[in-house]
């Protein structure tokens, strides 16, 4: 996984300086927080809940835990990962249950959803077939590791980040990801196989 | 967000490696774009969210504090709690009443009712009105008396009706 160089960390502690209540300090704070990650939050959430008001109400859930919390902000050091590690969780716990929904034709869905600009209409069947199969072959990958590997993906995120995000070191993150990434490829040359036997 | 889209038809041997097959569909997953009102949204959300907790009020007399609540429940688990000690401590268990020596008969005046305690269903019920029966001592019975204060019947049926055997005491 590539680390990309640290991001610019603001605390919230700069805030205050500038108003002078420390209920339209945190207000102000809050608000900047929603302009500024409002994005991230979005996206985190919906790489796992695969669902665009879910990932929002997400989103929304998330900001009204900051809101109920919001006289410890001053603390908070790195806002980013910190609001990252609330998405999360807000995030599984909808997860968990929602556990009965099935999720075959979400996955189906979402591959037609990524973005396949300038390929032809056969080319961007044979992408959306191929995401699928990376889709379900995620899927079916441990927990830990299937986490690991969606947050990942984000090129915000570094490995120390992701670490912090779930509470572990970061090299439980990088063994979680050498196998995550092993066993996909199994999975992945495994229905491979399959297809070609089938046709 | 990176304009190179996924194609399967121009895939080589170099793009597979172990593993990292899967980094492009998880980076386009990862990138895809949040709506546009978003942000508009969840400052409405917050906003309302702040002004919520002014609106409730009437409710806020009703019950002002989450402290009422809890006072109320602590409350109704001592009197729960009380009145199960209190019919613990009027009936002794099972166990217990084994080795206890017999109970003494109720008398009138004592019962578990007059207590304050509660009846068990199979308890004998003495009203506190009726005084109990005082039966005399029997007489001592003599050796050989007995047989001649009681006569046979036979000797009862031959004797004739007009015969009594007892004065008569004149007028």
């Amino acid at each position: 996984m590539e680390i990309p160089a640290t991001s610019e960390k603001k605390p919230l502690g700069h805030f205050d300086a500038a108003v002078g209540s420390t209920s339209e300090a945190s207000a102000v704070a809050i608000a900047a927080l929603v302009d500024e990650y409002a994005g991230t939050l979005y996206r985190v959430a919906y790489s796992v809940l695969r669902n665009a008001a879910d990932a929002e109400d997400a989103v929304q859930e998330t900001y009204l835990r900051v809101l109920r919390h919001r006289d410890g902000l001053a603390e908070i050091r790195d806002p980013r990962v910190w609001l990252v590690r609330i998405v999360w969780n807000v995030v599984l716990d909808r997860k968990r249950r929602a556990k009965t929904r099935p999720e075959t034709d979400d996955i189906a869905d979402l591959a037609r959803m990524l973005p396949a600009t300038g390929l032809t209409a056969e080319e961007r069947v044979a992408s959306a077939q191929h995401h699928e199969h990376v889709l379900r072959a995620v899927s079916q990958l441990p927990e830990k590791e299937q986490r690991v590997l969606i947050l990942s993906a984000f090129e915000e995120l570094s490995s120390v980040e992701i670490a912090q995000v779930l509470g572990t070191t970061e090299s439980t993150i990088r063994s979680r990801l050498f196998r995550a990434r092993r066993l996909l490829s199994a999975l992945l040359s495994q229905a491979k196989s399959q297809l070609g036997s089938a046709r | 967000m990176s304009e190179k889209f996924y194609n399967p038809t121009h895939e080589t041997h170099e793009t597979h490696e172990p593993g990292h097959e899967a980094d492009e569909t998880l980076r386009l997953l990862a990138e895809l774009p949040p709506p546009t009102d978003l942000t508009d949204r969840v400052h409405q959300r917050l906003a309302h969210a702040r002004v919520a907790p002014e609106r409730r009020g009437f409710w806020s007399l009703w019950l002002p504090a989450q402290r009422f609540q809890f006072a109320a429940v602590a409350v109704l688990v001592v009197a729960v709690a009380g009145s199960m000690w209190s019919v613990h401590r009027s009936h002794p268990p099972a166990n217990g009443a084994q080795n206890a020596p017999a109970a003494a008969p109720a008398t009138p005046g004592t019962s578990p009712a007059d207590a304050g305690g509660f009846h068990s269903a199979g308890a004998e019920r003495v009203p506190p009105t009726l005084h109990p029966l005082r039966v005399p001592p029997a007489p001592k019975k003599k050796p050989g008396a007995g047989h001649a204060a009681k006569p046979s019947p036979k000797v009862l049926a031959a004797q004739p009706a007009g015969t009594d055997m007892t004065p008569k005491s004149n007028p």
